[in-house]
This record gives structure tokens, C-alpha cells and sequence, in this order.
């Protein structure tokens, strides 16, 4: 059944993706985040600085890192998921199979969608810097990951001429603007500023690792495991990469 | 239609295949999305804070 092969396939790349960025993080993006803490803690104390002070959260150390491997490789899950569907629905209703070397493809893809559209708008945030009302800004990352990965399926695989209008959408979240902080740009510590670009490419690093990983997996689990389990497949294409 | 789709549930047309097929292609793109928005999104504390360090590499907002 098609249904349980996609949850399978995807808890099981899931899994193997999800590791390898948990333990990944936790040499490029893990440090840079507890060094911003220590900034954060300096800066906040007296402005009542909100999370870590009555909930649960981890313990730093063995605890915290366990946990950021288990959120990665919930993330990872959740994203091959999603790429499993996009990819059958390119089989099924535009007739492209997809193979590992094409799952590459589609990696760079949604790397192009997930991580640098949003991030274009709301650079990679690292705790304690200033920035707009929570709300507004995941708003405004759904709303452009929505709107780019429709403009750039779009493009790709709608036939006909009309399908370059879905380019004119990519401007518009970036013209509308992305919810930026109102006032005092904080403390413009050289150090911070090191740091953040750091972690700016920090970030990139990772999740470029993750979406090749998850699409060259996904690719194979698609010619493997899902494809076959697809009707209304136009053409039985032979593997042709 | 002819007979291209070889399905295993036996007694159906093409067309209750094909909309069967889309609802369990859209059942398991709900469920991706639910498990994003929990590690990425969530407004619960005790998750965001587990989720914490992933929020920040993936690039979610965090707080």
C-alpha cells in the first residue's frame, strides 16, 4: 500500500538523515548558539528575557544535544515526507520518474525553497538578537516557502507558456518585506556581528548536507520502493539518469 | 480507459484508484507537515525548548 511504503521510507531516510545533521549541528551550528547565550544571558537578564526560566528544557550538555538529535531527526522525517509526496506527484500527474541522480536535483531544489528563500528575508537568527513579533515572521516563512516552491513547481513541470507568470510571485515576499525589528538594532558587538556571520554560513553548510542527503535518498526510495506502488504512472520509464 | 493500472485492491475503477492514491499522498504530506510545524513551529515551551538548537539551524523563527 502506498500509504504505509511512503511512512516507512520516510521515517527509515528520516532516520539516517536526521542523525547525521543532529551530530553535524552539534560541531558547526550547536557552538555558535550556546556562544550567542552567553551574550544573551549578559544582555536580557535585566529586559526579563522569556524562555528557559519556567519551562522544562533540556540540561545543557548530554541532555540538550540528545534532544537536538531527536528535534533533527523529527525535522528530517517530516521534510522526506513531504519530498516523497512532491516527487510522486511529479510522477503522477506530470510523468517525471525520479531517480537518485535527479533526487539530487530536487535536494538543491527545496535547499532552494526551505532554507535560502525564507532566509534571504529573515537571516539565520541566533538567540538573543533582536528581531520582530514571533507570530508575523513564521507567518512570513510559511507564506514564502509556500509561495516560492509553488512558483518554482510551477515552472518546472506546468506545461505551456504561461507558466513563466509563476516567476513574477518570487518578488513578492521580499517586496511586501519580511517582519524586521522595529527599533535598536542591539548591541552591534563586533563579536556578535563575527558570530553571526559564522553561523550564517553555519547554517547554509548544514542545510545543504541535509536536503542532499534526503534527496538522493528519497530519489532511490522513489524508484525502488514508491514508484512501483503508483497508478496512472504515464510511461514506464526505465532508469535514466 | 484500458487496463494500465494494476492496483492490488481488486474491484475498482481507474478513477476510485486514482483518487484513493491522492488522498494517501495528501494523508502523508499532512502528517510531514504536522511533524515540521511541532519541531519548527510549536508555541509549547517544553518542545520548543527540546527543539531549541534544530529551530535555530534550520532557520525556523524562533523567539
Amino acid at each position: 500500500m502506498l500509504f504505509r511504503r511512503l511512512i516507512l521510507c520516510a521515517v527509515a531516510i528520516g532516520v539516517v538523515a536526521g542523525v547525521v545533521l543532529g551530530l553535524a549541528e552539534q560541531v558547526t551550528t550547536a557552538p555558535l548558539i550556546e556562544a550567542a547565550e552567553q551574550y544573551e544571558v549578559a544582555d536580557h537578564a535585566a529586559a526579563g528575557h522569556h524562555h528557559h526560566d519556567h519551562a522544562w528544557a533540556p540540561a545543557d550538555g548530554g541532555q540538550r544535544m540528545f534532544f537536538t538529535v531527536v528535534a533533527s531527526i523529527g525535522v528530517a522525517i517530516g521534510f522526506a515526507l513531504m519530498l516523497l509526496v512532491a516527487m510522486s506527484l511529479a510522477r503522477v500527474l506530470h510523468g517525471r520518474p525520479t531517480t537518485p541522480l535527479r533526487g539530487l536535483v530536487w535536494g538543491a531544489g527545496a535547499f532552494g525553497v526551505v532554507f535560502v528563500a525564507p532566509a534571504l528575508g529573515l537571516a539565520p537568527e541566533l538567540p538573543g538578537a533582536p528581531a520582530a513579533d514571533l507570530a508575523a515572521r513564521q507567518l512570513w516563512w510559511i507564506a514564502t516557502v509556500g509561495l516560492v516552491g509553488f512558483s518554482l513547481w510551477t515552472v518546472i513541470f506546468v506545461p505551456g507558456r504561461m507558466k513563466w507568470a509563476a516567476l513574477l510571485l518570487l518578488p513578492l515576499p521580499y517586496l511586501y518585506g519580511a517582519p524586521l525589528p522595529s527599533a535598536e538594532p542591539g548591541s552591534t558587538n563586533a563579536a556578535l556581528v563575527t558570530l553571526h556571520q559564522q553561523f550564517v554560513w553555519a547554517t547554509a553548510g548544514t542545510n545543504l548536507v541535509l536536503w542532499v542527503i534526503l534527496g538522493v535518498l528519497c530519489g532511490w526510495a522513489m524508484q525502488r520502493w514508491i514508484a512501483p506502488a503508483l497508478i496512472n504512472t504515464p510511461r514506464p520509464e526505465p532508469a535514466r539518469a | 480507459m484500458s487496463t494500465t493500472a494494476t492496483t492490488t485492491h481488486a474491484p475498482s475503477t481507474p478513477a476510485q484508484s486514482a483518487t484513493r492514491q491522492m488522498a494517501q499522498l495528501g494523508g502523508a504530506a499532512l502528517i510531514g507537515l504536522f511533524i515540521v510545524y511541532g519541531v519548527g513551529f510549536s508555541h509549547i515551551m517544553p518542545v520548543h525548548n527540546a527543539a531549541h538548537d534544530v529551530r535555530h539551524s534550520a532557520v525556523f523563527p524562533c523567539h
